[in-house]
Formats: C-alpha cells, structure tokens, sequence
C-alpha cells in the first residue's frame, strides 16, 4: 500500500505536477496494480535465482571501433535549439550530480 | 581539542577506450561541442546500449592490478536523475553487482607502510558537460555531450585514510598504477581522473565516527591536500565552539582556498536504482580473468625493487624513476644503449625532470634517449667535461641537435693532449710570475688563481685533471 504523501513524492522525482483530484486518483489506482501484483507474493520464491533480464542471453558485446552514425545537421534537427553546436536547454542550475 | 581525521576516497577515472562504454561514438578530448555523440549519447527513442568489450577488459585489468576479486557474475543498473548532463533521464551503472570488490593499495613506506582497503570498483558512463552563463539573467544552458557516455570506472576507498598526507600518497600511487596498466590516461586537468574526498572528524580516543562531509571540485593533489586540511579545522572549529557538523556536499574553491557548501535541495536524492533491462549480464569465467591477468605488467614497486638490484641505484633514485612507466622506461632504454645507470639516473631526475615539470610535459618532448646516451657517452669518454656537459644539454634543450655534432661545430671538444696542455700552462705560468711566488710562498689560493687562468684560457675546454696534474709538476 502507498499513502498519498509517497504518491506526491513519485510525481516529483518523474517531474509531473498533479492537479485537482489527481492525487486522490492515482493513489487508488496505484494501490489497485499493488494489490493485483501483490498475488503473485503467493508464490514460493526461496529457490529462485533473481531475475534480471527477460532473456536468457549474456554477454553482448561490441568490439571498440569508433564510427559516426550522427551528423551535427541531425542534431540541429532534432534538437528544440543549438547554437555554436551546443544544444541550448533551459537555464538549470543543480551543482548536484 | 584534539581530533582524528576519517577520509575516504571516491575517484573516477575514464578509461582511454577510442570509443564510449555503450556506443560507438569516439572518446577524443577537446573535439567540438557534441561532435562525438550517437544516438544512445543522445538517448534517442529505440537506441540500444551494447557494452564496449576493450572497456571491460581494461576496468577488470584495473582490477586485478589493484589487488581487487573480480567477480564471475555482473550487471548494470540504471541510476535515475533529471539532467541535462544525461539526456536518458539515467546513467547506467553498476549499483547491486559491481565487477570488482575488496582490492588494496599499500601508501607509506619502510615501518610507516600500511594498507588502504578498496571497498569496490564499478564500472559507469559519464555524464557530458553543461556550460552555464556568469550572468544569471540568461535563461539559457548549453549542452554538450561529447563527454556523456564516456567509460568510467569508480574506485571507493575504505574510511581508512588518516591524513591529507595519507590522501595524496594513496592518489599517487592509484595514478602510478593505472598509468603503469595503460587503463587511463589519469590527467586530473583534462578530468580523466576525478577525486571526491569523505571527510569526517572525531574527538581522539573516541571509536565512533563524525558526520561526513564530501568534496567535489578537487582538480589536483594540491587541492585534495589542501581541501582535506581545510575541512579538518573547519569542522574542529565548529566542534570547539559547541556547534556540529551538517552532513553535506561541499565544493572546494581553488582561488579561495576553501570549501563552500553547495546549494542542496532539501529532498535528498532518490536514484531509484533497479537493473537495466537493455544490457545482458556479464560473465567472466577463470580462464578469462586470467587472461587479461597475463596482460598485467612489472608495477612500480616492483619495478622499483628490480632497479635497485639490477642498476645498483640508491632507493631515492629508483623511487624517483619508477614513480611513472614512461620515466622508467626512458631511463632503461639510456641504459641499454650504454649510459653507466647512475650517470643516467642524475641526468634524468636532476637535469630532465626539472625541466619537464617546468614545461608540464615528458622527457620524450626533450629528446630521445639516444641523445641523452650519446651526451653521456661524450663526457664518460673524455671528449668533453661535466661542465661542457651542461653547456651541451641546455644546447639540446634548446635548439635541438645532436651532442656530438654541437661539440664539433662548437668547438667544444676537451683539450686532452699533454703537449698543448703543457704550452698553455707554460704560458699562464710565464704571464702570472706573482701567483707562482704566492705559491711557494705557501699560499694555496694561488694555485686556485692559476688553475682559473688556465679555464679561461682554453674557455673551460680544458681537461681538468690532466691540466692540474701537468700545472702541479710544473710548479715542483
């Protein structure tokens, strides 16, 4: 189960800003899919290995060869603004990494 | 009050692959602003990471190299956080299954030698670089991400280092052996290897620890130095006055000369890590560990210990030369082409390094070990003095060339023939006729005045144990 405060923090940290009822909504909406997934806690999971990939394959690598697929034209394109070849965004200032 | 220092060490150091830990875009510094970037940098919709094997083998040979377990099994995770600097809303990482734990570098040396533990060394992409105006009015940043996606790897110490001192012997012997592996090009100007130090104080004779304070925006070994000493007094002044310490993240002011805290947002920071489903994991079985562990080569202090066996050098010498792979193996090479190896070794440490770190470069930017064999070769075989020597050198500095040719066209040869040496004592003897009876007088600076007569004469060209023997029989 989530309260509403861990809603409204989830909303913050994905950037979403909730109006109205919206909160109350998704509260009960988040605690329908808990409870519905919850079932699958019936299930005995002490001799499984953790699950961390829907496939079973491992080790895909790429040999270390540098080649360009990106023009600068393409990212002036799909940028929303460069200039000097910078992508220009809105001023953030966050000294945190 | 008295207090011991707890510090811990985060450093992350780029890997030198040619192209990026999950795509193929190259890796070169100092390229124009997001001329190196694919679409995986840029986090476009559908573009798939796939990790760079070069990458792994370097960070699992970093590994073994600092005495860390490698582990069969690893995986990456995605770190979650809003930011231009990673256009992916995440930066990939190994959080729950890191490739390497518990390695160790030894700091200090003789009766002072002691171990500092490393806690684990992950594997992560970089994030790129924002460029932010001085004037807070313009509501722009800009981006660039040749950086982003950048091979990395993080080293975190144990809280086990006691000292700024202890700080700094533990980076340089860190830098030693990453350079030694060619894992890294660890240029702290260029960011290839970045420090964030844990600070925390604690009254002595306590066992629990202070609260932490980290560090960012520590660019050399003079600030991680001087940042740690500052941190120190500045939470002891705050214990003495009765006040305690925050825990927070404190940015070190290089023209200040301190530390200052860094706008922090209330919320802490929540990365919700969970595995990232777009990369397999790794699996490392013996026989390929093992493998890229016969890639390992001689490290400094072996290199070091073999030095002082092999080249008869005293342990300062060796130490100094084995600090860097490059010194070291300049230094071999002006011996295997003949230097006698002290001869070569207070050229190199006295002469070369002290120009090298006046120039910020190598010895190589010099001149070749050839010449330097060759100059040394010209003094050992009599053709020219030690002084001449000097001459010599700051001519190669200088303008170039080579030390056989430069003593010929500069008429810098030593005057090694008794016949002519004998003339010229003859004739410093005949013009200085006072100083000879000063002599034997018994005044012995005289002889002084006369054997400077006889340098100036011949322009310092002279033989001068030759011309001091024939001047000692000539005035019996």
């Amino acid at each position: 189960m989530v309260n509403k405060d861990e809603v409204k923090k989830i909303a913050g940290l994905a950037r979403l800003r909730l109006e109205g009822d919206e909160l109350e909504k998704l509260t009960k909406d988040f605690n329908g899919i808990l409870d519905f997934v919850a079932q699958i806690n019936e299930v005995d999971t002490s001799q499984a290995r953790p699950f961390d990939h829907v496939l079973d394959s491992v080790n895909i690598f790429r040999e270390d060869k540098p080649h360009s697929v990106i023009t600068e034209e393409d990212i002036r394109k799909i940028a929303p603004k460069t200039e000097a070849g910078y992508i220009v965004v809105p001023r953030v200032i966050e000294t945190g990494e | 009050m008295g207090y011991k220092p707890t510090i811990g060490l985060e450093v992350h150091v780029q890997l030198n692959t040619a192209s990026k830990l999950f795509s193929t875009a190259a890796t070169s510094f100092g390229a124009a602003p997001n001329a190196n970037v694919s679409p995986v940098c840029l986090g476009l919709p559908g573009a798939l990471p796939v990790l760079n094997r070069e990458a792994l083998d370097k960070a699992v040979l970093a590994g073994i190299a600092l005495e860390g377990q490698i582990h069969h099994r690893s995986k990456f995770d995605r770190k979650n956080y809003f930011y231009p600097d990673l256009p992916k809303g995440y930066q990939i990482s190994q959080f729950f299954e890191p490739y390497c734990t518990k390695g160790r570098i030894i700091i200090g040396k003789g009766e002072t030698q002691k171990e500092i533990g490393i806690t684990r060394i992950h594997m992560e992409e970089d994030a790129g670089k924002l460029i932010h105006s001085e004037d807070a009015n313009i509501p722009e940043s800009y981006v660039d991400l040749n950086r982003a996606g950048t091979p990395l790897i993080e080293i975190v110490s144990e809280p086990e280092i006691k000292s700024a001192d202890e700080a700094v012997d533990y980076l340089t012997r860190l830098k030693s052996i990453l350079s030694y592996i060619e894992v890294s090009d660890c240029n702290m100007e260029e960011g290839s290897l970045r420090v964030d130090c844990n600070v925390s104080i604690a009254p002595e004779g306590v066992d629990t620890l202070g609260t932490r304070v980290e560090i960012k925006n520590v660019n050399s070994f003079k600030a991680v130095k001087a940042s740690i000493e500052y941190e120190m007094e500045r939470q002891a002044d705050l214990l003495d006055s009765g006040g305690s310490v925050k825990q927070e993240t404190r940015l070190w002011n290089a023209t200040l000369n301190c530390t200052m805290s860094m706008r922090s947002k209330e919320e802490a920071h929540d990365y919700r890590y969970f595995p990232d489903p777009d990369l397999t994991p790794i699996l490392l079985t013996d026989d390929e560990i093992e493998k890229i562990r016969q890639k390992l080569p001689e490290l400094s202090e072996q290199k070091k210990k073999r030095f002082i066996e092999q080249y008869e050098l005293p342990e300062y010498d060796a130490g100094v030369l084995t600090v860097e792979r490059d010194v070291a193996d300049y230094f071999e090479e002006t011996v295997r082409l003949g230097a006698p190896a002290k001869k070569a070794s207070n050229w190199i440490m006295v002469e070369m390094m002290a120009i090298t770190g006046e120039r910020n470069n190598t010895l190589k930017d010099l001149f070749s070990p050839e010449i330097l064999a060759e100059l040394i070769g010209e003094i050992e075989n009599g053709a020219i003095s030690g002084k001449i020597g000097k001459s010599v050198f700051e001519i190669l500095i200088n303008e170039g060339g080579k030390p056989k040719e430069i003593i010929a066209a500069r008429g810098m040869a030593q005057i090694s023939d008794e016949g002519q040496i004998a003339k010229i004592v003859d004739e410093v003897l005949g013009d200085n006729a006072s100083a000879v009876e000063d002599f034997k007088a018994g005044k012995d600076r005289a002889l002084k005045a006369l054997q400077g007569e006889i340098m100036k004469r011949t322009k310092g060209k002279v033989n001068p144990q030759l011309a001091n023997k024939i001047l000692l029989e000539k005035l019996k």
